[in-house]
């Protein structure tokens, strides 16, 4: 690891770290609805969003409300945005002779599907597919509507195991208003003008033709990339407005916009976790799982830096070793500004929360590396994870790890006092089969149809089977990220994706929210002397190993047949 | 040395109104806002090119998949190649031989071989631009000093002392080149 990465690395955990407690608390009042620094300027707008949708934000709901609104608002979110694509080119900003790549029925319903749950998985290149009204209209606003409607889904979690005796786990238009006008709009704001300040154009000129050096033409895309950049970070989204996402230069021009965007996407997400320790009165439970989330992010980083510094392929008389001239490494699908070290922070990062707006092609990683991210994928985007969608990943596994805890001591498992009963179990069952029973299908399906296999335009072998199971991976834990070898603008692909990703969103939120509401109809039991403490470094521990179990236990197979092997025949 | 119609640029530096030059690339004009890193930077295409850009004294880009011919601004993106696969290896041999024979002496540095991930990466290493300062200067007949002055001059170090690597501007390299030693092309 080159000491100048380790010293990113080390900045970007001490910031986050640093953050978590300030944020955590901005958020809990925000949602307790206390008084914060922003009331003056959000609680008028709140107001009259409430007066103009006739929204009583006194009303609360119970799970099965809360968890119908959920699932409304993002159906009408696909509605609305599948319109506006298929309408493109009679909206503003659509410029023929660029946008050919034409937005059929699939590809239109994909991205809707795609945008509504925040995978933001793209099966199209937007400099050539989508207008600026699209991208704006379109794609931002889900983007900001999506993430928001993910963070209400954590808050309302987080209340029905803070609460005991009650049938209500909040409003969700409320709880989607203020993340909104609170947290995501504030922060998109300030974090879009630091990315203009670096460089990240912001305009709605037409594509510029230049004449070059050598004295070719060159049409360069422009348009309103800042706005759209910061919130695909801070929504934990991922989708970027040009192809090649975060390795575009006007996506991410220099090494400190690419700091930032990464920030943009974990501090959130970790702070969250303290937001959650506040409101079930314990802190520490959320310091124990925000370690835990930390410890697997570091070992991804050490992992993915090591194998892709060493990563290129051994081709006699080219000079792969790190200097102090150059960043070496396997630098193929890499950005030189960026190097090893920020490509694998990014690698990293995104794999772990969800987001996908990489700035490296993953599909160039070193069997090791692509292996990591795929594993991060797996474990359930809980590491850090989506907006509002992390946390609950991570505490569901907790309940898993309390469950086993108390199958070896002969007590019925209890977290944060409330009983985890038979009720409890069939949703903790639903959650943790959802992905292997969704993912596993559909890759065996697609690599033993033709349909399937023609993706495959770029590698083969173990690797396009890497490649296709990253895919569903990515799409139903609402990630985004892919292979980019695998051509996937196909009904096939486009239609399957969708399927996955509708299934990681409502198929885990629906459960989850179902055990929320189970747990706050509960009496908090007392601990006593024989309670499972779940905030000590047993239990961290435990978490961490049940993590790293299951996993093996649900993917090994498929692990084996795709970077296992590889990186076994790479060796012969 | 130099043409007296110069526009200064925000930042001060000399910029040549593009109407001077036929073939300059359109930067920013004094006035506009120029923070823009990229506006315009970009060559054009490696592969189509290469001709132009070895016996014309100018520094080439890395390898390019964006598009057919490479540095497309419509469409960009990467390779998509693993390691591990054959037209990868094909590729790389192929522009490793080329460049060896363009530039004999030291190993090739890597980012000259692979194609970047937006396949518009403005940037070459340090490394990659020192291993084309020899065959630079002997086309331009020009001590190979002054080149490595240029280089230096449009280089840029870590951000802020540590963030992301060090990286040489070529495009504005290859313009200071022309503007001070005069075209070859």
């Amino acid at each position: 690891m080159d000491f100048y990465s380790a010293i990113q690395y080390v900045l970007f955990v001490a910031i986050v770290t640093a953050l978590v407690k300030p944020l955590g608390g901005y958020m809990e009042r925000v949602f307790s609805r206390q008084r914060t620094v922003l009331d003056r300027f959000c609680l008028p707008v709140e107001r009259l969003i409430y007066r103009i949708t006739a929204v009583d934000p006194k009303a609360e709901m119970t799970g099965k409300e809360y968890a119908t609104c959920f699932v409304l608002f993002g159906l009408a979110g696909t509605f609305l945005l599948y319109a506006i694509l298929r309408m493109q080119q009679f909206l503003p900003w659509f410029f023929p002779q660029y946008h050919t790549t034409p937005l059929s029925p699939d590809l239109a319903l994909n991205t809707a599907i795609s945008f509504s749950t925040t995978t933001t998985w793209q099966a199209y290149a937007g400099e050539n597919t989508m207008s600026y009204f699209s991208q704006m209209v379109g794609l931002c606003a889900q983007n900001f509507l999506a993430g928001a409607a993910g963070l209400a889904v954590g808050v309302a979690f987080i209340r029905g195991l803070a609460r005991q005796l009650s049938d209500t786990l909040g409003n969700f238009w409320v709880d989607l208003t203020r993340a909104l006008l609170w947290i995501l709009l504030p922060g998109a704001l300030i974090g879009a003008l630091l990315l203009v300040w670096q460089g990240v154009p912001m305009n709605f000129r037409h594509y510029a033709v230049v004449t070059t050096v050598e004295g070719t033409q060159q049409v360069i895309p422009e348009g309103p990339v800042a706005a759209l950049e910061i919130i695909k970070n801070l929504g934990t989204n991922g989708g970027g407005f040009f192809n090649a996402n975060g390795a575009h230069p006007y996506e991410n021009p220099t090494p400190l916009t690419n700091f930032l965007e990464m920030l943009a996407i974990v501090l959130l997400a970790a702070a969250f976790t303290n937001t959650f320790g506040r409101m079930v009165g314990e802190p520490r439970q959320g310091w124990l799982l925000y370690s835990v989330m930390l410890l697997l992010f570091v070992c991804g980083l050490v992992f993915v830096d090591y194998s892709e510094q060493r990563g290129f392929p051994n081709i006699g008389n080219v000079d792969s070793l790190h200097s102090r001239l150059q960043s070496g490494g396997n630098m193929e699908g890499k950005e030189v500004r960026f190097g090893i070290g920020s490509s694998t922070l990014t690698a990293v990062v995104t794999s772990n929360t969800a987001t996908g707006s990489n700035n490296s092609m993953d599909d160039s990683y070193t069997s090791l590396g692509g292996m990591v991210l795929l594993v991060n994928m797996l474990l359930g985007e809980l590491v850090f994870g989506g907006l509002g969608t992390g946390l609950y990943s991570m505490v569901m596994a907790a309940a898993i790890a309390v469950f086993l805890a108390g199958l070896m001591v002969g007590r019925t498992p209890e977290y944060l006092g409330k009983k985890i009963g038979p009720a409890e179990n069939k949703m903790i069952m639903l959650y943790a089969l959802a992905a292997p029973l969704v993912v596993l299908p559909l890759t065996a399906i697609a690599v033993s149809t033709r349909m399937g296999l023609s993706g495959l335009t770029v590698n083969t072998g173990p690797h396009g089977f890497t490649g296709i199971l990253f895919a569903f991976t990515s799409c139903f834990g609402n990630n985004g990220q892919s292979f980019a070898g695998l051509s996937a603008n196909t009904p096939f692909y486009n239609l399957t994706t969708a399927l996955a990703m509708m299934a990681g969103r409502f198929g885990l939120a629906i459960p989850a929210l179902a055990f929320a509401a189970l747990s706050g109809r509960q009496r908090n039991t007392p601990s006593t002397s024989g309670t499972l403490p779940t905030h000590s470094l047993v239990f961290g521990v435990l978490l961490t190993t049940c993590l790293i179990v299951m996993v093996a236990l649900s993917y090994l197979p498929a692990l084996a047949l795709g970077p296992v092997l590889e990186q076994l025949l790479l060796g012969r | 040395m130099g043409s007296d119609n110069r526009d200064d640029g925000p930042v001060g530096n000399s910029v040549p109104a593009a109407g001077d030059r036929p073939g300059a690339v359109d930067l920013p004009q004094a006035g506009e806002r120029s923070v823009d890193p990229w506006q315009g930077r970009n060559g054009g295409g490696f592969t189509a090119d290469r001709a132009t850009v070895f016996g014309a004294g100018l520094l080439s880009f890395a390898p390019s998949a964006a598009g057919a011919a490479g540095y497309d601004a419509t469409a960009s993106g990467g390779s998509n190649l693993s390691p591990t696969n054959a037209q990868l290896m094909a590729r790389v041999n192929a522009d490793v031989a080329k460049l060896q024979a363009e530039n004999p002496g030291a190993a090739t540095p890597v980012d000259l071989v692979r194609t970047s991930g937006s396949g518009l990466d403005p940037d070459i290493s340090p490394a990659a631009a020192q291993f084309q300062i020899r065959r630079v200067a002997a086309e331009r007949k020009i001590p190979e000093a002054e080149v490595t002055r240029l280089v230096q001059e449009n280089s840029e170090d870590r951000q802020w002392g540590f963030f992301g690597e060090p990286r040489t501007h070529v495009l504005e390299l290859n313009i200071a080149l022309d503007e001070r030693y005069g075209r070859l092309h």
